[in-house]
């Protein structure tokens, strides 16, 4: 099927990118790597009046570490978070969400950046990053700003960058606690190229097997990726090994709001969502208690 | 002629194929093939390989584009208001345009216009063809055309178009047609069962999901002359079609089928019908016109694998044998008849299992609704009514108390058994070699004793058998050609209409060739399909590619290679029966030894030079007999297929996720010419099997289709695959076919999904009567919630 009728720009600096994305707003499109964006506009969903390919802007393609964080540029690919060392080294949990995303031709083409600005509710990469409190830096002509990733998503296909700005990249702040843990699950009909029926991400610091702090993220179960925050509060303080730690997770199925689509029915998100945040969560102990 | 080898012995009451295969062995005049048997490589393999195999779309140079104006509503009045496109070049092909019939359809039973003229009665249905040079513009045309529509209330169910105030789609009715098979008593039976169980199953509509989409060209050839190149499984019947639609004769239209991205019968329900839509095109602005469907369209509106609905009551005696079979049959078969009632003729006939049925009673109907037409996808109607007979095998064996696999055993039809449809059964019938082997090579009875998983982790195993009979049903016109050009350098120029698919039928009927002629296989060069230059084969379904279309095939050959005998018998001046040609070279048989004489390439020059011909046609045809269309009794195909396989599944039951671990499959498919084609088969068959069970759930909703994309129609990855253990072959060879083969394409998918629910049975103790299952239904039913 043909494409709608398009401008097309390309830049091969930030600079150029900016002032393009400044000249066209909401009418313009980004590409990145396109998985999503080729095939809404082949469904006849979105029809831009300019498309602005960002794959010649340098400075989006590269994962730096610093003393307090690791910064992931917008254009970083997928399957480039399978096997960079430094995301391995600190946030293994990242190779292993990219891992189960798409499949390898999809990995190689979609970016970090255009996982998140697309702003689906299923995104695999939003709860991971979510429960490692990344940051995300966006861009316009006047300069820059970071937006807490709680704060990035607006809704589906919306976040809170506005029209003239780009996502620059992701700042990961790397974790200062003795035992931690990250763990991410997801479920999908099949074994890969699966959207997200429902997604998990759980983040854990632990002393004496007693959980210090928790952060627990879902995909695919709000308008948004979400963090739950109150069910986060009510397990700290317990033991890994506590009952009480799934009463606590049960809370999760009163504080979802999923919908019925072609992929499954709103019920049966809600009891996934509890079952994936407990899987989530028995991962990520098991990682720690290991170890 | 001495030439005539065909043997038709009518006495027989399984009529045979072709030859006597003692006949054949006694040609080849040495004990032990050289090239049938062994895994030769694809003769297609490495040009697939390579990217050089050409394919429909690889055709199509300047062309102008065609897109389908097709019905939103599921059942409607429509008339088209304007014929013009808002963009100029785009021009509108509507029924009056159409220089002969309007009617594609696949059953002379019923009808089908190729443009509906006044009634669309499904999503999809057709209402004119646009075409442009530019594909974009011609799509731009078909959103902006105006078209008034007057809906109708429309019927998208069985129950809905059965009722007696039901509108009907069809002037006759909504019942496309009826089937019966009555064998024994069946009421008194169930008096005598000492148990009966009965059960309503639904199995739904399955994709073919071929990778490449639906695409034909046409090209005209000057006045009233025209070729067509087409992804289309029967070649011939795609002629008559477009020739039916152009007004025009069958040598006056060529259709060229090239290599085809898989077919699973889905290209042999929409063959005809692109072909039709391009030839219409081409011929009335006299320039090329190609359509190639995308994904969304072949998803969306080719037809698919027909759902039904099955009231299935079965009993057994104490001893555990089965007593009597009752089977309703209801097919939703769709907008069209297509081959929809064929679908449900094939189900009917083997609606009890490859087993031994006294007392048999099926009644089936064939039902018009307003969904999306169905017509033949893998086992043609077969997987639809094994899955109820083999869980009813298994909830049999179940309230018994006994093995359900050796229940199986001592019920599976052998030599000499009578089929439900009265056909004697009196050789190549090796499915209870197959059943013991499948059983050993799985371990049943330790994996069937085996814990069942702990935890929210539960395993399981299950059995299944299949059989499928070989052949278009009951047809009189199953026949099937081939020829072959013996080139004066020894090559070996041969001609099917059974297309190459992916299954290999152009390296199987190369090795029948091959060894009958006595050169390697790679002296045999496999044409193109071309109606005007190939021999009509009928089509490639059925599972009759190498059983029917490799018999014309050896038929040609065996001719050939006693003609050569001759020649080399007055060269070297021996007696014919002491000359071997094997392998490209021709022997003389001394004192228990072979002493090379000369070359094959020698003795074809010396054929030519004598005035010899080396062209050669084979033609077979099988003796089946139509079943009586009141009581089924008949000989609907010449020999039947078998297959059995074990299932191992895991059930996540916090999730309701199914996963098959392992299945070990196995067929008595007769000869196997190829191992490793056979091997192709049976692993994608599975897996078709497999998808449609678990994952391949077609989502409709007032008869549109939702999912028309590989995002939401989930078919199975390399990584869902089961492990398999390595087949069985239970080499059950049929006396009248090239080599012994019978067909393997369909039997396999038969046995695989009721394997796998009788699998989650032992895992879970919970009977799941309806496919594709979906997380929701599974997670629910596992809780206890629903059905």
């Amino acid at each position: 099927m043909t494409l709608p009728r398009f401008e097309y720009y390309s830049a091969n600096n930030l600079n150029d990118a900016l002032s393009i994305i400044n000249s066209y707003g909401d009418s313009g499109k980004i590409l990145a790597g396109g998985t999503d964006l080729i095939v809404k506009m082949k469904k006849g969903l979105l029809a831009p009046k300019a498309i602005l390919d960002v794959n010649g802007v340098k400075e989006l393609y590269n994962i730096t570490v610093t003393d307090e964080e690791i910064v992931i540029g917008s254009l970083v690919r997928q399957e480039e978070l399978i096997r960079n060392k430094a995301v391995l080294r600190s946030f293994p949990v990242l190779s292993r969400t990219a891992s189960l995303m798409g499949s390898w031709q999809i990995r190689n083409l979609g970016t970090v950046g255009g996982n998140l600005a697309n702003a689906s509710p299923a995104a695999d990469l939003a709860p991971p990053l979510l429960v490692l409190g990344a940051k995300a830096v966006v861009v316009n002509t006047n300069g820059e700003r970071s937006i807490d990733l709680r704060e990035f998503f607006r809704g589906p296909g919306l976040t809170s960058m506005r029209e003239n700005e780009l996502l620059k990249e992701v700042r990961v702040p790397l974790n200062s606690a003795d035992s931690s843990c990250s763990s991410f699950v997801k479920l999908g009909r099949r074994e890969a190229s699966n959207i997200s029926i429902v997604s998990a991400a759980v983040h854990l610091s632990l002393r004496d097997n007693v959980i210090e702090e928790a952060k627990i993220a879902l995909g695919a179960v709000a308008p948004t990726p979400i963090r739950l925050e109150a069910v986060e509060r009510k397990l700290e303080g317990l033991s890994v090994s506590d009952a009480a730690v799934y009463e606590a997770l049960e809370e999760v199925k009163d504080r979802v709001r999923p919908i019925t689509d072609l992929r499954a029915t709103a019920e049966y998100r809600k009891e996934m969502s509890y079952v994936f945040a407990k899987r989530a969560l028995e991962e990520c102990a098991s990682e720690v208690i290991r170890a | 002629m001495s030439e005539q080898i065909i043997v038709t012995s009518e006495n027989q009451n399984l009529g045979p194929l072709a030859f006597d295969i003692n006949f054949v062995k006694q040609l080849l005049n040495y004990s032990e093939y050289v090239i049938v048997g062994k895994s030769v490589l694809r003769i297609d393999g490495l040009d697939k390989v390579l990217g050089l195999a050409k394919y429909t779309e690889d055709y199509i140079d300047k062309a102008l584009r065609i897109k389908a104006l097709r019905s939103p509503y599921p059942h409607a009045l429509v008339k088209i208001v304007s014929r013009s496109c808002p963009t100029g070049s785009a021009r509108v092909f509507a029924a009056d345009d159409i220089p002969g019939e309007n009617d594609v359809s696949y059953d002379p039973q019923g009808a089908q216009e190729l443009l509906v003229n006044e009634r669309a009665r499904f999503v999809g249905d057709q209402i004119a063809l646009i075409a442009a040079e530019r594909e974009e513009d011609a799509l731009q045309c078909t959103r902006n055309l105006e078209v008034k529509y007057e809906p109708l209330p429309s019927i998208l169910s069985i129950e809905d178009a059965l009722r007696n105030d039901a509108v009907k789609i069809h002037s006759k009715g909504n019942i496309a047609g009826s089937v019966s098979v009555t064998k024994g008593d069946v009421d008194r039976a169930f008096e005598y069962a000492d148990v009966v169980v009965e059960d309503v199953y639904r199995v739904g509509y399955q994709d073919h999901a071929y990778i490449e989409p639906e695409a034909a060209v046409a090209i005209p050839e000057g006045a009233n002359k025209i070729s067509v190149i087409a992804t289309t499984q029967n070649p011939f019947r795609t002629r008559n079609t477009v020739a039916k639609v152009l007004g025009l004769k069958y040598s006056d239209v060529r259709v060229i089928v090239p290599y085809i991205g898989g077919g699973f019968g889905g290209k042999d329900t929409m063959g005809p019908i692109i072909a039709a839509n391009v030839g219409l095109v081409a011929m009335r602005t006299g320039k090329p016109a190609a359509q190639v469907f995308t994904r969304e369209e072949s998803l969306a509106y080719h037809y698919k694998r027909t759902p039904f609905k099955v009231i299935y009551k079965s009993g057994a005696t104490n001893d555990g044998k089965l007593v009597a079979v009752d089977a309703k049959i209801f097919a939703d078969i769709g907008a069209y008849i297509a081959q929809g009632f064929a679908v449900l003729r094939r189900a009917a006939f083997h609606a009890t299992g490859p087993y031994n049925v006294p007392n048999v009673m099926v009644n089936g109907v064939a039902v018009y609704t307003n969904n999306i037409p169905t017509g033949a996808f893998e086992g043609f109607g077969n997987p639809q009514v094994q899955f109820a007979a083999e869980l009813q095998m298994d909830k049999l064996a179940h309230k018994l108390g006994m093995d359900p696999l050796e229940f199986r055993i001592s019920n599976l039809l052998a030599p000499g058994s009578t089929t439900p449809t009265g056909q004697l059964l009196n050789h190549s019938v090796g499915i209870n070699g197959l059943l013991a082997d499948v059983a050993r090579r799985s371990n049943w009875r330790a994996r069937r004793n085996a814990v069942r998983g702990n935890g929210t982790k539960k395993v399981g195993i299950g059995v299944a058998c299949g059989w499928h009979g070989i052949g278009s049903t009951g047809s009189p016109a199953d026949f099937s050609s081939a020829s072959i050009i013996v080139n004066i350098d020894g090559s070996v120029t041969y001609r099917t209409g059974i297309v190459e698919l992916g299954q290999g039928t152009y390296t199987g009927h190369a090795m029948i060739v091959a060894e009958a002629l006595g050169v390697p296989p790679g002296f045999v060069k496999v044409e193109t399909i071309d109606t005007s230059t190939t021999l009509d084969s009928g089509e490639t379904h059925a599972s009759r590619g190498l059983a029917i279309g490799g018999s014309a095939a050896l038929d040609a050959a065996l001719r050939l290679r006693k003609r050569l005998m001759k020649v080399a018998s007055e060269v070297l001046g021996v007696e014919e029966d002491e000359i071997v040609i094997r392998e490209g070279r021709v022997y003389v048989r001394r004192n228990g030894g072979l002493s090379e004489a000369m070359t094959f390439g020698d003795l074809v020059k010396e054929a030519y030079l004598r005035g010899v011909t080396l062209a050669e046609n084979g033609f077979v045809k099988p003796n089946v007999k139509p079943p009586d269309p009141q009581t089924g009794q008949g000989t609907p195909y010449f020999s039947y297929t078998f297959s059995c396989t074990t299932a191992e599944v895991e059930v996540d039951v916090e999730t309701g996720k199914i996963r098959v671990l392992r299945l070990c499959p196995g067929v008595a498919a007769g000869k196997i010419i190829n191992p490793e084609l056979a091997k192709g088969q049976i692993y994608g068959g599975s897996t078709i099997g497999m998808g449609w069970t678990l994952l391949e759930n077609l989502i409709v909703k007032d008869g549109k289709i939702l999912n028309d994309n590989f995002t939401d129609y989930i078919i199975p990855t390399i990584k869902d695959a089961p492990n398999f253990c390595d087949p069985v072959f239970v080499e059950d060879e049929y006396e009248y076919s090239a080599f012994g083969a019978k067909g393997i394409g369909e039997a396999v998918i038969t046995a695989v999904p009721p394997a796998i629910i009788n699998a989650v049975h032992d895992a879970t103790g919970v009977w799941f009567n309806e496919i594709p299952l979906t997380l929701d239904k599974t997670f629910f039913r596992l809780r206890g919630e629903g059905e």
